[in-house]
């Protein structure tokens, strides 16, 4: 029997989906947006799978696929029930947490909402995704020096936020348009 | 929040996630011992860090949508169905023989002196002698031993799991000769073995599946790294364990 390259990068694609859904809901903190985002990329994914020359950074090559959907969504103002899906996201995660830390989960997915899509993007890489600076500075094709500051940054706005210091000034959701330029 | 002038805020985070050099992480650790609030913010930025995988890190296991699956293994592996049963017919003896032509000439064909199916063979059986033999016991020492390889192969690879299909990582035999290249060795319960040859790749793209000396062997090859997984079993379990492997070695 002979397995085509094609069936085999399907099995991967498919092995992959779990996590890569995971990020997503964690990068929109809207579970709606997410799973259509995962699907998107899906179908991207396999109209240009044979441009995938390196095997071993497929994941990374899905996250970028499925962050450049994500601009586009934002570049294209979709916000659909936007503030209504934070808060079933952070409703859901509550949930799964003891009842007396339940607010704090509430708090905490709030304060990860007000962050940047850089900044966020970061701390989940790092935070979620176990990768190491240098690991994510290749993903992103950017300097590692930029990833920490980012880091540096995105987890000062999230104390700050979660402290409700900062947290005030950053409540309003940053501007999508500056998020794609920053 | 703001760090004392010697150590800059990107340091402190660089600490928190061990990516500073031991000079630096010494450096820093003095700092923090010495400075409470420095100390309180570590604290609280850990938190922060572990909080975000508690409540983000679930839902792997949830089912996925059947419809991803659906699209996915339709495009990947099924072809339309014909209309007729005599196209079908004459569809599936064209498949036949392509597939069989194929296969003859997989299984016969000359193997080239350097070609990394032959090296990995080489090193399942001992032909060629490894340069270290590393035994491997705990997760730490896979840890240790795909740090290990990502740098002698100066990419992101790790050590996959196969537990799923039964085997185990049992040790990593290094070869520093000509080229760094490393062969995993797994065994199940039964003791049947497994070996994972990865070495970085010449540049050109591979894919087979073949079976040579009563082995079942899987060639992947991208203009980065070349695997080779090797061991006695049929072509669908083959198909199933190289996959695992595959996806294991994207961190």
């Amino acid at each position: 029997m002979i397995v085509g390259r094609r069936e085999w990068f399907g099995k991967a694609l498919i092995a992959q989906l779990p996590a890569l859904r995971r990020y997503s809901r964690a990068l929109t903190g809207n579970p709606t947006l997410a799973d259509d985002l995962v699907q998107d990329t899906i179908e991207r994914a396999l109209r240009q799978w044979e441009g995938l020359r390196e095997i071993n950074r497929l994941s990374s090559w899905l996250r970028s696929i499925l962050h450049n959907l994500y601009v586009d969504e934002i570049r294209r103002g979709r916000k659909r029930g936007y503030e209504q899906e934070v808060t079933e996201l952070a409703d859901d995660l509550a949930l799964s947490t003891p009842a007396h830390d339940s607010s704090a989960a509430l708090d905490f997915v709030r304060a990860v909402d007000t962050l940047s899509l850089e900044h966020r993007q970061v701390l989940l890489l790092v935070g979620l995704e176990n990768m190491n600076y240098r690991d994510i500075a290749n993903e992103l094709g950017i300097p590692i020096g930029t990833v920490m500051s980012r880091l540096a940054r995105g987890r000062e706005r999230l104390r700050g936020a979660l402290e409700g210091e900062k947290g005030r000034r950053a409540a309003a959701r940053p501007v999508e348009t500056r998020e794609l330029r920053q | 929040m703001t760090s004392p002038a010697t150590i800059r805020d990107e340091e402190l985070h660089a600490f928190i996630d061990g990516e500073l050099g031991p000079a630096d992480r010494v450096r820093v650790e003095a700092a923090v011992e010495a400075d409470p609030k420095l100390s309180e913010q570590v604290i609280a930025f850990r938190a922060d860090k572990a909080r975000l995988l508690s409540l983000y890190g679930g839902g792997l296991n949830e089912p996925l949508p059947s419809e991803w699956i659906a699209r996915i293994e339709e495009a990947s592996g099924r072809k339309p169905l014909p209309r007729t049963a005599w196209a079908m017919l004459a569809l599936a003896a064209s498949f036949v023989l392509v597939l069989s032509g194929t296969i003859v000439w997989r299984q016969l064909g000359p193997v080239p002196p350097d070609d990394v199916v032959a090296d990995a063979l080489a090193a399942r059986s001992l032909e060629q002698r490894p340069d270290h033999v590393v035994p491997v016991s705990s997760t730490r020492d896979i840890a240790a031993e795909s740090a290990v390889m990502a740098k002698s192969l100066d990419t992101r690879v790790k050590a996959p799991d196969l537990s799923r299909m039964g085997y185990r990582l049992v040790g990593i035999d290094v070869y520093s000769a000509a080229a760094p290249s490393f062969d995993l060795r797994y065994t199940d319960a039964h003791g049947r073995a497994v070996t994972l040859y990865i070495r970085r790749s010449p540049g050109s793209t591979r894919f087979d599946i073949l079976e040579m000396k009563g082995l079942r062997v899987c060639v992947w090859q991208d203009n980065i790294i070349s695997t080779v997984v090797t061991g006695r079993m049929s072509a669908g379990e083959m198909e199933r364990l190289a996959s695992l492997a595959y996806s294991g070695l994207t961190l």
